[in-house]
């Protein structure tokens, strides 16, 4: 069942969690909608509760209060298949052990469809090489992973979770430990793959400027709130990054191109 | 296609291997009888009067079943390191680094000291729950409230564990009867082929190439297990029901070669990584290659066991031996990768 934009995919409600060895509450009461093939940036200072997040929605962590519901039903009823049916990851970063090549790499995005023996079909084949060649990883697909650079082995990683073939794309800082030029490669990859598949983004973002250039709508914690929720162009300003931040910014605007540019701390 | 002509050429150095194995020895039967001897075995036919009963009893009851158990073992110790070292994400562990000899030991050694007498079988039962419970132990000991187990951590409690239990081992030494117990549990702990005959290939015996070929078959569960828990979930894996089936084959394979044929250390932690070297790290083709490998490979130290000296060296002292130095020389190599 396709479901068309504006249809809301993942629905948020009144979520409480604790890590049950403290008893301090990371998420206090967090309320989002995000609807199918949205582009939205998580934005919030370190420890505001965005991983922890990201590990509700992806049914890693359990024992929440309040709702996530995945297409309607909660995320609690799903069992891991189901959910990776629905939703892929690119974790922050991936720690190559055993050196599989990149293509046996990739082929375990594929881990939901291809059965318990692991024999890939052809049409597992044409994912992972259609995956492969958006992510220009085709490029390098018999070496081993264990000798690619950070900003190969991001996109190896990006390019398995295309092949997992989700609505859902959750992206943990994606541009964490690229140069300047692959962070602007996958941004606009991933970009473009939301566009023409109709694929829902998540990211985590730390710079703003990210926001501005690649997502729809900013979703923004603080203390385990959301304490700003909307499209960028309207909530996301100098007096938000001073609340949020504790960042005295200034914003620069040419061109129909905003930025912002930190000038100091806010006192106090 | 590069794969495939080297496991063939694999399958032909174990095929020809095994047959001058059961040409070697302190009676030496001539190649062309062999092949003659087990023809006439297969087939049920009576043999040329050239074969003499003699050549027939060393042949059949003598080499050929202790040679269906060491490549059994063989593989089976070397498919159980392969698989331990992708569940636990560690390619410095082994099922014996994580302390299932040593558990087996005292399981054995209790069972040789205080229920032989009663019931014959108790030796292989309480050697291989002596080895489930020794890998439980140190899984425990080295896991983090996070769940997360740190790979030095492991090894270390297996150490720690080995150590225990190996203490525990010693008091019920110190206790057996020293005519007959003590050097049967000795003997057992230094793990031999000596004694296997037929009897010894049991129905029990042949759970090690089911559990071979079930853990070949569900290989590719080892790949996404080998990502780290976190990753393999968000693939849509099940960890826990994957990491439990693996953990029964590996215990029990373990179990059953160790009540079998005693302790055979540095198969399960050395094989694997030759395997690699020659296939690569998919598990896909990396356990049946191990299987071939940890075959041939404890072929040829029973082999050294049986002829280097009159009598019979245990063929866990040649393991071990050829083991070491190559475990020591991956150490060096590979230093900074694994350790770190």
């Amino acid at each position: 069942m396709e479901l068309s934009k504006n249809e809301t995919i993942l629905s948020v409600e009144n979520l409480h969690f604790a890590y049950s060895s403290n008893r301090y509450e990371v998420l206090r009461g967090v309320n989002c909608d995000i609807k199918k093939g949205e582009r939205v940036a998580i934005l919030g200072s370190n420890g505001a509760g965005k991983s922890t997040f990201f590990s509700l929605i992806t049914g890693i962590l359990n024992g929440y209060t309040g709702s996530i519901k995945l297409n309607g039903q909660e995320i609690q009823d799903l069992d891991r298949m189901q959910i990776a049916e629905s939703i892929s990851f690119v974790p922050q970063k991936h720690e190559p052990l055993f050196p599989f090549s990149v293509k046996d790499f990739i082929m375990m995005g594929r881990y939901s469809k291809i059965g318990a023996l692991g024999n890939p079909t052809e049409k597992d084949t044409e994912a992972v090489m259609r995956a492969a060649e958006e992510t220009g990883a085709i490029k390098y697909i018999d070496r081993p992973y264990s000798e690619l650079s950070g900003g190969e082995i991001q996109l190896a990683i990006i390019a398995r979770a295309l092949a997992q073939e989700t609505e859902i794309l959750i992206l943990d800082e994606p541009n964490n430990h690229l140069d300047f030029k692959n962070q602007f490669t996958i941004f606009n990859l991933i970009c473009d793959i939301s566009k023409k598949r109709n694929v829902t983004l998540i990211m985590s973002l730390h710079n703003p400027n990210d926001v501005i250039l690649f997502a729809e709508r900013a979703i923004v914690f603080n203390n385990g709130v959301v304490a700003a929720d909307g499209a960028v162009s309207k909530i996301l300003d100098t007096k938000l990054l001073s609340e949020v931040f504790g960042v005295n910014a200034v914003c620069l605007e040419e061109g129909g191109y905003k930025a912002f540019l930190p000038q100091s701390l806010k006192k106090g | 296609m590069k794969k495939a002509i080297t496991y063939i050429l694999m399958i032909i150095a174990l095929f020809i291997l095994t047959y001058f194995s059961i040409n070697m020895g302190n009676y030496k039967v001539p190649p062309g009888k062999i092949v003659r001897i087990l023809y006439s075995y297969i087939t049920g036919t009576e043999t040329a009067a050239d074969i003499t009963n003699y050549e027939k009893i060393i042949v059949l009851d003598l080499r050929l079943p202790r040679i269906i158990m060491v490549l059994l073992v063989g593989a089976g110790l070397a498919v159980c390191g392969a698989a331990s070292q992708g569940i636990f994400r560690n390619p410095l562990v082994s099922p014996f680094i994580l302390g299932v000899s040593s558990g087996a030991s005292l399981g054995a050694a209790l069972a040789i000291v205080f229920l032989v007498k009663i019931y014959p079988h108790s030796i292989d039962i309480c050697a291989g729950i002596g080895g489930a419970i020794a890998v439980a132990a140190a899984f425990l000991t080295a896991r983090k409230p996070d769940g997360s187990v740190p790979r030095l951590s492991l090894v270390l409690a297996g150490t720690i564990i080995s150590s225990l239990f190996g203490s525990l081992t010693g008091i019920v030494k110190y206790i057996a009867d020293t005519e007959t117990q003590l050097p049967a549990i000795t003997f057992w702990m230094m793990g031999s082929f000596g004694n296997v005959g037929w009897k010894t290939l049991d129905i029990f015996t042949w759970i090690i190439p089911i559990n071979i070929i079930l853990m070949i078959i569900f290989a590719w569960q080892l790949n996404v297990l080998s990502l780290g828990d976190k990753e393999a979930s968000l693939l849509g894996m099940d960890i826990k029901k994957w990491k439990l089936i693996y953990i029964y084959f590996i215990v029990s394979t373990v179990g059953i070669c160790v009540a079998r044929t005693g302790v055979i250390g540095w198969v399960g932690l050395v094989i694997p990584h030759i395997g690699r070297a020659i296939v690569g790290p998919n598990h896909r083709s990396l356990l049946p290659m191990s299987a071939l490998i940890g075959a041939t490979f404890m072929l040829v130290s029973d082999n050294i066991s049986r002829v280097a000296t009159t009598g019979e060296i245990p063929v866990g002292i040649i393991t071990a031996i050829i083991g070491t130095p190559f475990f020591i020389y991956y150490l060096r190599k590979k230093e900074t990768s694994v350790w770190n």
